[in-house]
């Protein structure tokens, strides 16, 4: 059957970018960059001790916890959702700790926690189409901006048909073999080229090219500058702590 | 095959970023010039196909089963350039709302599964396209673009300090051979009903002028992306190759200073140098390599 644990979290993730708050106000761009300095910064964060690596993880849980605050958002729940990566992370952070080195086993596993918690928390303060908005301002090619965006309108399209494919199948007695599992997708993919046919004949009747405008305009405001310079003080703040012994 | 963000070295990922960037700008500016307008939300349609498509479960008895991946399929229906599109807005997607990869790590992720899994899985469908050996052709694609992102990707773990013993390692190449081989029987199994309901879908010229050239192309990539893991794995033997042809002796001076400010995040600086010594000369092998193929098909077809 389909996984639709998938389409829930997106769920949740997509009304959580729909409220309003400070950081939801902020520029995409400014919000993308923020984001981007703090992963730098746990990326340079040191791990030579137990201790620095508390002393860094403390700091960053500080930081994303008062994001989250600024953003009215659960922050428990936004730090839970970065646990997503644990299954490749957890594999490795074993491997290392077999391998002798559990400094860098506790290492791994939270600096890859952290940065996803930051980046589900970047994605549950942006609407997806303002932060991809923002990226085709910062000289992302418009071609890619454009697909990014139809994969994202038509995933939730072909996921249902998908389901729909399957229940059909089930209901009269499907087996599971390769063969049909073959023709599940070759059937997807034709039905898939059509409907983006559909979709070329629509834009067409509109008189219009495959962009997707957004209702207001981007502009960097004083308070964008703001959030930038406090990503920059977050971020040393990181580095120095996670250097403590 | 999703690197994580906290995985990476900072030279590492950045410098894949700064090579992705180019690489999919150019991709961009190539499927540009050659599509029309009718083709983007043809790839974009494409996309969302094939993030559906790996939710299939492909059952290879034995109680397992194995999804498409998707890269090799995308390849030979779109062409290369397209198909390096729209694997990237696939993995960026996933990298900013499914955290299947990290963001820092999307530069690794692109160059691998994008770019180098999509040429891999190009190059030798192209060059069977024409011939009886059709399928081989997309079964290699498949075979091949997988195999080279689990190398890929293994390297760049491995130059990172993440460190795999042998057996480990062993491990982890035998379960990416595995699904390597169901990567490639899937896409062919899936091309082959698609050729089956309407023959115009897969894309590649009738007859490939240089197919010697397309095959050495894939070994070339194929061999330099496991050597790329051999010498993150094993530097010592590529450091004696380097040391008797007077390579190691540039490269460490060149590569030891702008990296010695990451030693905390890397084992050391001097196996850094080893390490990048070993590189430098896999990549003049592999530049010999493409240089020697363009060479012979040159004169073939001059001939």
């Amino acid at each position: 059957m389909v996984n639709h644990g998938a389409l829930s979290s997106i769920r949740t993730l997509e009304d959580w970018s729909r409220s309003n708050s400070w950081l939801h106000r902020r520029d995409p761009r400014a919000k993308l960059l923020a984001t981007l300095f703090l992963l730098t910064a746990l990326a340079l964060m040191p791990a030579r001790s137990f201790g620095g690596i508390g002393a860094g993880v403390a700091a960053a849980v500080a930081v994303l916890a008062v994001a989250c605050v600024a953003a009215r958002l659960p922050v428990l729940s936004i730090l839970a959702r970065g646990w997503v990566v644990l299954p490749f992370t957890g594999l490795f952070a074993l491997l290392a700790w077999v391998e002798g080195s559990p400094l860098r086993a506790v290492s791994l596993l939270t600096k890859s926690w952290l940065s996803a918690a930051a980046v589900v928390l970047l994605m549950a303060a942006t609407p997806l189409e303002r932060l991809f908005a923002g990226l085709e301002r910062m000289g992302v090619p418009p071609l890619l901006v454009s697909v990014v965006q139809f994969v994202w309108r038509y995933l939730h399209v072909a996921f249902a048909q998908l389901g729909r494919m399957q229940i059909a199948r089930a209901a009269r007695g499907g087996e599971h073999r390769f063969v049909f599992a073959t023709s599940t997708v070759a059937v997807l993919f034709a039905s898939s080229a059509a409907r983006a046919e559909r979709v070329h004949w629509a834009l067409l009747a509109r008189g219009g090219e495959a962009h997707f405008p957004v209702l207001d305009a981007l502009k960097m405001h004083w308070r964008d500058y703001v959030l930038l310079g406090l990503a920059v003080l977050a971020a040393a703040l990181l580095v120095v702590s996670g250097g403590l012994r | 095959m999703h690197i994580p963000d906290g995985f990476l070295a900072p030279p590492v990922w950045g410098g894949l970023c700064a090579l992705a960037a180019p690489s999919v700008l150019l991709a961009a500016r190539r499927s540009r010039s050659s599509l029309d307008e009718s083709q983007i939300p043809m790839m974009g349609v494409l996309g969302a196909f094939v993030f559906a498509a790996q939710m299939v479960n492909f059952p290879v008895g034995a109680g397992t089963s194995g999804h498409l991946l998707g890269g090799a399929l995308l390849a030979a229906t779109l062409g290369p350039a397209p198909a390096i599109i729209v694997m990237t807005a696939i993995l960026s997607l996933q990298a900013l709302i499914f955290q299947d990869g990290g963001l820092l790590a999307l530069g690794a992720n692109v160059f691998n599964m994008a770019i180098a899994g999509t040429l891999a899985a190009y190059w030798p469908w192209r060059a069977l396209a024409g011939t009886r050996f059709r399928k081989l052709g997309l079964f290699a694609g498949g075979f091949c673009s997988v195999l080279v992102c689990a190398f890929l990707c293994l390297a760049e773990l491995t130059v990172s300090g993440v460190r795999f013993g042998p057996a480990a390692l062993g491990l982890a190449l035998g379960v990416f051979f595995i699904n390597a081989i169901l990567e490639g029987a899937i896409t062919a199994a899936v091309a082959g009903s698609l050729e089956a309901m309407r023959p115009g879908w897969l894309k590649a010229p009738a007859a490939e002028a240089r197919p010697v050239l397309m095959l050495l192309l894939t070994v070339s990539v194929v061999l330099a992306s496991a050597g790329l893991l051999f010498a993150c794995a094993r530097p010592d033997g590529l450091e004696r190759l380097a040391g008797m042809t007077g390579l190691a002796e540039h490269e460490r001076a060149l590569f030891a200073a702008p990296l010695a400010g990451y030693q905390f995040s890397l084992p050391g600086a001097a196996w850094i140098g080893k390490a990048a010594a070993g590189l430098t000369g896999l990549a003049l092998a592999a530049a010999a390599c493409v240089g020697l193929a363009r060479w012979f098909s040159r004169r073939r077809s001059a001939a």
